[in-house]
């Protein structure tokens, strides 16, 4: 190695060439690559192209599960390059063994830019360290954490928190397609759903923007995410450390009952418009709203069903595996619920008459999902 | 090796770093990255000039022997160290100059493509904007281009808390007004009364005639107002210490305003005893009253003269004062109460002769930071709104956002509606059960920062800074180790100075501070008893210099141009800390036998 001095040579014209030719060729391939494959890819990433909601629907028709009830078990696929992924693999070798540091600056970074609320840049760096450690399941549920939980609430506005969200969604859904055995990943990706899109403060607003954009219930799709937890996690046993196994292959469970209580909720919604279109002596539209009640009252049936069907199977199991008995308990006492709320609603659907449906609807209740 | 080969390298990388890098904002991420990105990779760059090649040079040519013919020169050691750490620097100069006109030009290129980027994702967005602020913002990028620069200027005045009055309400001359729930007070000074002697012999009573504006809601509930005695010295107050017998002395009553709006409270001395209902003058200082609305939606009013007080033995005395306005504090800090309908507070700040030339040829954006208490329900936003006056044309533009807490709100302005000069903003809270707090610097304007080259080269020469001190540092264990050593220690002290904060809160402070220092401190504490040497001998366990302060921080990326005293200031740190380097090299190497 030789600094400028007075003994250097002057730079010969075979270098020269040859810087140029390295530069032309680099540019040779990027350019294509970018116009054609990342670019394409990152658009669709943003959503700017494709709704990511229109693509899990898509996915989910042939992949996940359906709203019948029948659920078809996707089998986890091997880890897959894609081209897209060849800048980010390039990276990571011309970094060498530089590699360790550069990520432990970008972690530094992205922590006190957290702290600092400063944000254009975040996205980017998650994504750098991400790039390198793709391998980690954790440093991906780590920072989508961030992404759905931490940053959302420096917002006052629900589009913009919903963002962040998306965000989070799209990350850990790429951190997925590069982990496919990882059942942390799912799983993380089935609680944001549920109790982020599902549950928080805000859900009113999310649950409708996930509907918009996805066609159907929130739960449905946190239901498939830990459904494919389930099923990644008995084959791989990579659930990680934290998350107890039976405390995970529940929410998929509860995931079900919350989505069979949306429905019920949606029940009781239409028989009180019905009631009160009646007495307000529109008749027409009280008829309309009961036979609306009654075509989501079916369907509510079925999701009880559905949702009875998968606490029996997980209480099964784990009656096999002789887990603790306050834990079998909780499969039991939910399993229990199914069965009555089923059963329940089974007489309702028989007794219930345009006639009495005002006397009926003084004695239901509109269920509450916690 | 050639060093030259690193400056068409490292544009190389920044520009597939940058596009190899997901952005999920592309027009309001973009450039802000990409600067950022060329910004690490000129960063990059110098700690590799620095780290491996200042340090070898002198102990290369110690070891060729070619140092021989250089020391024996008329030539002080001070004058050759500072001469490698000069040559390196200017090396260092001329590579960022490339790689950062290398970067100018991909940025420039960027923009380009964002620009026309946002004018197509207007239409689109247009059509489902949830907020005006970030559609005001699209609009710009597609009108203006990314590449803008600012600098802040804040409110002249302000914030000064009005009423934004409904519109059927008669104006009343010579009557203040306060609203009701909002902790703003109606006040009169009693020094001049003589209130103090009347109470030593009996009860008096204070008789004050309220104008009442109710809600216009028709359920509203009845009226009921505060009204307190307390002391104008507040450090008298504070200072005195208070007496057991004073302590619960009757300082607030709520009352219950009747139709005709004239409430009459009975005040005893500070000595009498306490009795509901009846107020106790304060017992030092100068009386002061204050009365405030305590149901909300109410306007409570009072003009001069409204205040009389009734003596023991029925003598009256009128007060002809008008309420007075409120405190300094109160004028710096404000928190407006949110109400959906009129009146409602609002809180001015005035900028005075902004000059046209100073706003650039873009739209003008404004800045609003608020603080958010929102306490109506998770699926209401909170709404604020900004009223715009151009008092020379007496046009008004308003626009409706949510408001964030923790981050800004741009709003950018019509260039028809105002071309500089004055600048009226007004802010209110329009939902129910919210809060917004709000200081002098919650609205700045951003002003143009002049041309994106310029700020950009700014921000190279504090690159260039950050590469010649540590160029300084890098030649300093030169002089006296080995190359390999050299470069450790250089890498130790770059790391260690990127960890300082790390290694002082969490390392130092939990492991020996709590068992060291404690010792020194409480020593010192009882030669002097201060408090601060808690703080000052934590300050001195690791003053390790924090190279990568010379760095441009963060606001550069996003276009915020740095000023002229911190780009000074910038330069004198890097000065002096290279002058102390060229220093301690030059005391190191005169020890060392070089040409023996």
């Amino acid at each position: 190695m030789s600094a400028s001095g007075s003994g250097a040579r002057p730079p010969r014209r075979g270098t020269v060439l040859l810087v140029l030719a390295v530069v032309a060729g680099l540019v040779a391939v990027v350019h294509p690559l970018r116009r054609w494959v990342v670019e394409p890819r990152r658009q669709t990433l943003l959503g700017h192209r494709e709704s990511p909601g229109r693509r899990l629907a898509q996915a989910s028709q042939f992949g996940f599960a359906t709203a019948s009830g029948a659920s078809i078990r996707l089998v986890p696929g091997r880890p897959v390059l894609e081209v897209s992924d060849l800048p980010a693999q390039a990276v990571t070798l011309i970094l060498g063994g530089f590699r360790g540091p550069y990520v432990m600056w970008l972690w530094v970074k992205v922590e006190e830019d957290k702290h600092k609320k400063v944000h254009f840049d975040l996205i980017h760096r998650y994504t750098r360290i991400a790039m390198l450690q793709s391998d980690y399941p954790q440093v991906w549920t780590f920072l989508a954490w961030n992404l759905a939980w931490n940053l959302p609430v420096q917002w006052q506005s629900l589009e913009r928190r919903y963002q962040w969200i998306r965000r989070a969604i799209e990350f850990l859904g790429e951190g997925f397609r590069k982990n496919p055995h990882s059942a942390e990943i799912a799983a993380d990706m089935g609680r944001i759903y549920s109790e982020k899109l599902g549950r928080s403060q805000e859900a009113e607003y999310y649950r409708r923007r996930v509907r918009e954009e996805f066609g159907r219930s929130v739960f449905l799709v946190a239901y498939e995410w830990y459904d494919l937890a389930r099923q990644v996690n008995e084959r791989h046993n990579s659930l990680g450390r934290g998350l107890g196994r039976s405390v995970m292959y529940r929410q998929a469970c509860h995931n079900l009952s919350y989505h069979a209580k949306e429905l019920t909720q949606d029940v009781y919604d239409a028989f009180a418009e019905s009631v009160k279109a009646r007495a307000d002596g529109r008749d027409a539209d009280a008829r309309k709203a009961y036979e609306t009640g009654i075509r989501r009252l079916d369907e509510a049936i079925k999701a009880w069903k559905w949702a009875w069907r998968d606490w029996h199977d997980e209480t099964l199991r784990f009656e096999k595996e002789q887990i603790m008995a306050m834990q079998l308990e909780i499969f039991r006492r939910f399993r229990a619920e199914a069965e009555e709320t089923t059963r329940q609603l089974e007489t309702l659907r028989n007794q219930l008459t345009y006639e009495n449906l005002p006397d009926t609807f003084q004695r239901m209740q509109r269920p509450k999902i916690q | 090796m050639r060093l030259w080969i690193l400056a068409p390298v490292a544009v190389a990388v920044l520009v597939l770093t940058d596009l190899s890098s997901p952005r999920f904002d592309l027009v309001f991420e973009g450039i802000p990255a990409a600067v950022g990105t060329s910004l690490l990779v000129m960063t990059v760059l110098t700690v590799v000039l620095g780290v491996f090649f200042a340090t070898y040079s002198i102990p290369a040519e110690i070891e060729t022997k070619v140092s021989y013919s250089v020391v024996t020169k008329p030539l002080a050691r001070w004058e050759i160290v500072a001469g490698k750490t000069a040559g390196m620097s200017v090396l260092m100069l001329a590579m960022l100059a490339v790689v950062g006109a290398g970067a100018y030009a991909y940025v420039l290129a960027r923009a380009g493509g964002i620009q026309s980027l946002a004018a197509s994702r207007l239409d689109e967005a247009r059509q489902r904007a949830a907020h005006p602020a970030d559609l005001n913002a699209l609009e710009a990028a597609a009108r203006d281009g990314p590449l803008t620069t600012f600098r802040y200027r804040t409110a002249d005045s302000g914030p000064d808390v009005r009423i934004h009055y409904p519109p059927d309400m008669p104006p009343e001359p010579g009557v203040r007004w306060i609203l009701g729930e909002t902790s703003r007070f109606l006040r009169w000074g009693l020094s001049t009364t003589p209130l103090r002697e009347w109470v030593a012999t009996g009860t008096a009573h204070l008789r004050i005639a309220l104008r009442v504006r109710p809600p216009s809601k028709a359920d509203a509930p009845p009226l009921k107002v505060n009204v307190a005695l307390t002391s104008a010295d507040l450090d008298a107050r504070a200072k005195a210490a208070p007496a057991p017998a004073r302590a619960d002395l009757v300082r607030q009553v709520v009352i219950e305003v009747p139709d005709s709006g004239v409430i009459e409270v009975p005040v005893a001395g500070p000595n009498v005893r306490p009795e509901k209902g009846v107020l106790n003058l304060p017992p030092a200082g100068d009386a002061v009253l204050e009365v405030g609305a305590a149901t909300p939606g109410y306007l409570v009013g009072a003009a001069g003269g409204a205040v009389s007080i009734v003596g023991p033995g029925g003598q009256p005395f009128h007060l002809d004062a008008a309420p007075q306005d409120p405190s300094a504090a109160d004028r710096t800090r404000a928190y407006l109460v949110g109400r959906d309908d009129l009146p409602r507070q609002v809180a001015i700040f005035r900028f005075g002769g902004v000059p046209s030339g100073a706003l650039g040829p873009g739209s003008t954006a404004v800045e609003i930071r608020l603080s958010v208490d929102a306490w109506s329900p998770a699926t209401v936003e909170p709404a604020a709104e900004a009223t715009f006056l151009n008092p020379a044309t007496g046009r008004q533009q308003i626009f409706r956002f949510t408001p964030e807490g923790h981050h800004a709100t741009l709003l950018y302005l019509d260039r028809d509606f105002w071309h500089g000069g004055p600048l009226e903003v007004g802010l209110e809270c329009v939902t129910k059960d919210d809060y917004l707090g709000v200081v002098p610097a919650s609205v700045r304007l951003r002003m143009d920062g002049g041309p994106f080259a310029i700020h950009l080269a700014k921000a190279v020469l504090c690159v260039w800074l950050f590469g010649t001190v540590l160029a300084a540092a890098g030649v300093l264990p030169s002089t006296r180790f080995t190359w390999y050593t050299s470069i450790l220690a250089t890498g130790v002290l770059l790391f260690a100075s990127f960890m300082r904060e790390f290694v002082r809160s969490e390392l130092l402070r939990d492991l020996w501070v709590k068992h060291a220092t404690w010792r020194v401190a409480e020593w010192a504490k009882s030669c002097w008893d201060w408090d601060g040497w808690d703080n000052v001998v934590e300050q001195l366990i690791i003053p390790l210099p924090d190279v990568w302060a010379l760095l441009p921080d963060d606001t550069i990326s996003t276009g915020q141009v740095a000023s002229l005293a911190q780009m000074a200031a910038t330069l004198g740190w890097a000065a002096l800390a290279t002058a102390v380097l060229v220093a301690a090299g030059a005391l190191l190497w005169r020890k060392r036998e070089v040409a023996a």
